[in-house]
């Protein structure tokens, strides 16, 4: 165990190598937050709500959509893909720790530096331009949305493990991958809340596994499922979670089984 | 001489051809990719609509009037991103020390990272852009258009390309002087169109002028859509109280300067390059 906790350490402090290119990422982060809770306060001029959702729910969305993405990092992360095309899996494969946990503590480590200094930082931006909702039953609240997010990282990394492993398959890869996450941005509620979908298509894409990545601690944070609810939210996205890491475990063994390090 | 005053159309259109030549090598990649970046912008444009579906206006816009706007500034995009590439991904190269290379051939600068990528499939986005301006058409309560119409549209994309060009440019400018700085320009490029896919009128006093005064997004599809739509946009928002009509005829002129301020920015930049020392 203690070998991943430093894996993980290891991996917070290579993102703490990019302060700059943090503080800037942050600054885009927050302008593009800035930039879509216009129009959806625009949208709210006309009626007070919108599948239940009311101008500070949507407003504290947005900012939590924002920043929730930069835990699950569904802006690309290609870090596995990177060895296998290099030939560096052949050296992480011989190390005597299992391949899916070293690359999940490594994402750990990253998404641990991104709550710190990202996902807080653009949460009090959204808190001074427009405000937000904050948990009324903190007492309940944080400690689901803790679950949630931890969750909610788990079924990501699952995700994004799994469309590296294409790289095995084929050097083309990335067009492919990259369209996976592009519509994961869709389909799990970043873009737009589930709930503004249209009924049918609403409950077929809170089915889906994305929903947990961004939908479901949206959900928990904004206080839109409690009790038996929330019980249940959470069961499902711990369900989603543990059979997304075992297709990305099982994955791993079937890419590893036909691996030939390429040259070079 | 300034390192920009010279350009070689005869040779960027030799290397832009080669570079089109290459990317066709792997027919199904580059379709793919081309697919990819539809597919990409479509899903964003799609979001939209799922917001329409709840509310018929955006601070009095109608679904159709805002696809104009998102269409015009997703087409410009495009072709900006095509053309100036060269000038985004320069980042990696003055970190590697790559760029020193360029600076000790005797072509000018400039030219040089122009004519580095000419990124063709960025068309998926320029072809998604011209879907939702299609959209937008579909409207039935909208007056028909009549051929000045669709020369305006068309010269407004032009100009709002070249705008959208000058501020990679800008990003370039950027890149050689802070050398971590790549995400910050992603704010005024992809920000920029995301910014311009919306009426400018909703957003916030600062903003507003900042998109007109100073990266004059506004030239790119706002004033060009208010006039192609008929609008006059709230009081307050039309420099000078001018008509949108002749605020898109002036846009060229917005455009050509900008882009002389950011090819100036960019040659002040290249002399006082110093490197990393990689």
């Amino acid at each position: 165990m203690r070998v991943y906790a430093e894996l993980a350490r290891r991996a917070w402090q290579r993102q703490r190598a990019y302060g700059n290119a943090n503080l800037a990422g942050l600054f885009t982060n927050s302008f593009f937050g800035y930039i879509r809770v216009v129009p959806l306060m625009a949208a709210f001029a006309s009626r007070p709500d919108i599948s239940g959702y009311d101008r500070d729910v949507a407003i504290t969305w947005n900012w939590l959509a924002q920043s929730l993405i930069t835990i699950v990092a569904l802006w690309g992360w290609w870090d596995v893909a990177l060895t296998i095309r290099s030939g560096e899996v052949a050296i992480d494969l011989a190390r005597p720790i299992h391949y899916l946990g070293y690359w999940l503590a490594r994402d750990v480590g990253r998404a641990a530096y991104s709550t710190v200094y990202r996902f807080i930082p653009i949460l009090a931006v959204g808190q001074l331009v427009s405000g937000l909702r904050w948990p009324e039953a903190p007492w309940l609240t944080w400690p689901a949305f803790m679950c949630s997010l931890i969750l909610a990282l788990f079924t990501s990394f699952a995700w994004r493990f799994l469309l590296n492993l294409g790289a095995f398959w084929l050097t083309d890869y990335r067009a492919i991958a990259s369209l996976g996450l592009v519509a994961t941005t869709f389909l799990s509620g970043f873009l737009v809340p589930l709930a503004f979908f249209p009924p049918a298509i609403r409950s077929i894409l809170e089915a889906l596994p994305f929903a947990a990545i961004i939908q479901t601690p949206a959900t928990v944070f904004l206080e839109r499922a409690d009790g038996m609810d929330l019980a249940l939210l959470l069961a499902q996205q711990l369900g989603w979670a543990v059979v997304m890491l075992g297709i990305a475990h099982w994955g791993a063994q079937v890419a590893t089984r036909r691996v030939t390090v390429q040259g070079g | 001489m300034t390192p920009s005053s010279v350009f070689l159309p005869a040779l960027y259109v030799r290397l832009a051809v080669a570079r089109v030549r290459g990317q066709m090598r792997y027919r199904v990649g580059f379709l793919l990719m081309i697919l990819g970046v539809f597919v990409a912008n479509a899903f964003e444009f799609v979001a939209l609509l799922v917001l329409f579906g709840q509310v018929k206006v955006l601070g009095g816009w109608s679904a159709h009037e805002v696809a104009l706007l998102w269409g015009m500034s997703q087409m410009s995009f495009a072709i900006a991103e095509a053309f100036g590439r060269g000038f985004e991904g320069l980042a990696p190269q003055v970190r590697s020390g790559e760029f020193d290379q360029v600076l000790v051939r005797p072509l000018p600068v400039f030219f040089q990272v122009f004519a580095s990528a000419f990124e063709a499939h960025r068309i998926g986005r320029f072809l998604q852009g011209a879907t939702a301006v299609w959209y937008a058409r579909s409207d039935p309560a909208s007056i028909p258009w009549q051929a000045s119409h669709w020369t305006t549209l068309i010269f407004a994309v032009t100009t709002g390309a070249v705008i959208f060009f000058a501020t990679f440019v800008l990003g370039g400018a950027w890149a050689l002087r802070v050398v971590d700085g790549q995400e910050l320009m992603n704010t005024f490029t992809y920000g920029g169109t995301t910014l311009a896919s919306y009426p400018l009128e909703l957003f916030s006093d600062p903003i507003r002028r900042a998109a007109t005064w100073i990266l004059p997004l506004a030239f790119v599809n706002y004033f060009p859509a208010l006039a192609l739509l008929g609008r006059v946009g709230p009081p307050g928002m039309l420099p000078f109280g001018l008509t949108p009509i002749i605020l898109a005829m002036s846009a060229p002129v917005v455009a050509m300067t900008y882009l002389g301020v950011a090819v100036v920015v960019w040659d002040r930049s290249v002399m006082r390059y110093q490197g990393t020392g990689t």
